[in-house]
């Protein structure tokens, strides 16, 4: 099992022995291999790996949007394993946030809207309370004066940081991000990632992000590598000059 | 729940021009429904009320002759029989007065009219007509019948008080271009006699307008040289719908033969049948249409919308949810749509007053008879709300069955 360098109380995400393929028969192919994770309040976890490899595919599971083959997760001490679908989607509205590495906004809505819809856990909270929290996040993100506009008529890296707020909307516990910044230019990409990194560590959320982008994963409390359908502690090696992003380099085991 | 009303309507509003004109056919499949079923029902309606305020609900008219048979049993003791097969009677009836009294006794008979009927030539001296002569007593007919109410010309008075009166169907007396005050000679086989046109009436139904007159009865046995008897009783009843129960009844208890007005008008009612069921098959083949154009249009929605859909699950929206949005959807299409479609429908059919109807021997008239029925509507929302039903639920559980995890992946490779 994967453990934090210096790990205390209760993890908020816990996924232990992970087992996942997709395909069947002879074109079974195995995705996750008996993986193990933790995640701690206010940590912030850097998934890397080649393109393929799984990290979706973990993400998914440990967002309670697929079940895994085989193993277990744990979301606020809670196992998932038996629990319905009911009970599967008010632990999503309750306690987890997606970004995406498309900003997947709701078209049809605009941004406050947007917000608005992700927040169902306030129910019995007053409209005007949960529109003035909406707001508030929207301006927090940088894009108050917007809260009116649909999501095309906004450019990527506002989209992107209207996707982080709503994923931040109904205060999860965890946040997890799919290579939020992977279609962003760098000036974009390290705003959104300096949101995200700001805005959980705020409210002491739990961050696992998937990325390829190396300069970010590196700002993160841990970096994993997944190989082979498991996760491995991932060391850099600073290379002389290094680009924002790189290719996938092969991970140092400690 | 709000929020799935919220979600359902824009998504729904994604594909205006596909749902505008999902709406229209539903729109209009109610529509067409509700004025072919005004129509068709108002013309038979109409029909029913003509031919019973004219001829009556029962007609009584021949006295049947019984067979007698005699047989044996196993104890050699003779028994006797009557039966009414075969076609025996006697024409007419010949003791009105006793008939009268036993046929009063029957509950549910509001009136009896005697009525002496023959056939003759009309002549106005330009014009010769074949006509039927219906001989009345106008203080027993004009109760029962509504023959005052279709007098377009002349009137109940003058007819009451001239005994060579006549009253004359509105057909036939353009056919023989007489008008109130002229004189028409009357030949029957058996005489010939001339008579005053007191009044013109006009039933609607062609049938009866194009050959009927109406003389006293007196005067029509003068004419058909029937002293006595010969005569039919034209019985009005308090329930029409009960008319072929009654007829029976009569029948077996009195002897003559006892005719219902659906039994009369058999051929009539069928067609009518016919014409408001092939009508209404043909509506709802266009509600049927509708609801194909609405079940394709939901289902590229949710091929449109999967990654919404998922993104809606990822948020924590439940496969409930999702299919809730769908019917929601449907629901909406089938509230507008039926509203719309209510709405067309009433000025439709206000509209179809404003078009002549003529049915060769059936109906001539400028404004057609309306029947203006809640069942109607009612029928065509619940026709709609299966249609809608079927056409939004396969969609609706389709994308309740959309896996967000993958979908999601799918679109982020």
């Amino acid at each position: 099992m994967i453990l934090p360098p210096s790990s205390t109380g209760q993890p908020v995400l816990r996924a232990s022995g992970l087992s996942y393929a997709l395909g069947k028969a002879r074109r079974r192919l195995q995705v996750l291999r008996s993986l193990s994770l933790e995640v701690y309040p206010g940590e912030k976890v850097a998934i890397i790996g080649p393109s393929g490899c799984g990290k979706s595919t973990l993400l998914s599971i440990l967002g309670l949007l697929e079940r895994p083959d085989a193993g277990e997760v744990w979301i606020k001490g809670v196992s998932m394993a038996k629990a319905s679908e009911e009970e599967r989607a008010r632990m999503r509205s309750d306690a987890l946030g997606f970004v995406f590495q498309f900003h997947f906004l709701l078209e049809s809505f605009t941004l406050l809207e947007n917000l608005l819809l992700a927040m169902r856990r306030f129910r019995g909270v007053s409209t005007a309370a949960v529109n003035e929290r909406a707001c508030a996040l929207l301006s927090e993100v940088g894009l108050g004066d917007k809260i009116h506009r649909r999501p095309h008529e906004l450019s990527g890296g506002e989209q992107q940081r209207a996707a982080v707020a709503r994923a931040l909307a109904h205060d999860p516990q965890i946040l997890l991000a799919d290579e939020p910044t992977g279609n962003l230019d760098t000036a974009s990409a390290d705003r959104v990632f300096g949101l995200i990194a700001y805005l959980a560590e705020k409210k002491g959320q739990g961050v696992v992000l998937v990325t390829h982008n190396l300069s970010i994963a590196e700002r993160c409390d841990r970096v994993l590598a997944m190989q082979d359908g498991v996760l491995i502690p991932h060391n850099f090696v600073k290379p002389k000059k290094r680009a924002s992003v790189v290719d996938f380099p092969e991970p140092v085991l400690v | 729940m709000q929020s799935n009303w919220i979600i359902a309507w824009r998504l729904l509003v994604t594909r205006k021009w596909a749902m505008a004109l999902t709406l229209l056919g539903v729109a209009l499949g109610v529509a067409l429904f509700i004025m072919a079923q005004a129509e068709t029902q108002g013309l038979e309606r109409f029909f029913v009320r003509t031919v019973l305020g004219t001829n009556g609900a029962i007609r009584l008219g021949d006295r049947l002759q019984d067979t007698l048979h005699s047989s044996t049993d196993e104890e050699g003791l003779l028994a006797i029989t009557t039966t009414r097969e075969g076609k025996l009677y006697v024409q007419g009836i010949d003791d009105p007065e006793a008939l009268r009294s036993a046929v009063q006794r029957f509950s549910g008979v509001k009136g009896i009219s005697e009525v002496l009927e023959g056939q003759a030539r009309a002549s106005s001296g330009i014009y010769t007509e074949p006509v039927t002569v219906h001989g009345i007593m106008w203080e027993a007919h004009f109760p029962l019948s509504s023959l005052d109410e279709q007098l377009v010309q002349g009137s109940v008075a003058s007819f009451k008080e001239a005994p060579e009166g006549l009253l004359c169907g509105s057909f036939l007396a353009r056919r023989l271009g007489v008008r109130v005050g002229d004189w028409v000679d009357l030949t029957s086989n058996a005489e010939s006699r001339r008579y005053r046109v007191t009044g013109v009436y006009e039933t609607g139904v062609e049938d009866i307008d194009r050959n009927r007159l109406y003389l006293h009865l007196p005067e029509a046995r003068v004419l058909f040289h029937r002293p006595y008897g010969g005569v039919y009783f034209q019985i009005t009843i308090d329930d029409p719908k009960a008319a072929t129960a009654l007829a029976v009844q009569l029948e077996d208890t009195l002897g003559h033969h006892a005719l219902s007005w659906q039994e009369r008008e058999q051929v009539w009612l069928d067609i009518f049948w016919l014409i408001r069921f092939s009508s209404s098959v043909l509506v709802c083949m266009v509600i049927l249409l509708a609801g194909v154009g609405m079940f394709n249009s939901l289902a590229l929605l949710v091929l449109e919308k999967q990654r919404e859909l998922a993104i809606l699950r990822a948020m924590g929206y439940t496969r409930k949810d999702v299919r809730q949005i769908f019917a929601l959807q449907g629901v909406m299409i089938y509230v507008i749509g039926t509203l719309l479609g209510w709405a067309l429908g009433a000025l439709g059919t206000c509209a179809l007053k404003y078009i002549p109807l003529r049915l060769r021997g059936l109906w001539v008239g400028e404004e057609p008879a309306l029947a203006w029925e809640v069942d109607h509507y009612l029928t065509a929302a619940l026709i709609v709300a299966v249609v809608v039903f079927f056409a939004s639920t396969i969609p609706a559980r389709r994308a309740a069955r959309l896996e967000p995890g993958q979908v999601i992946r799918g679109s982020a490779l």
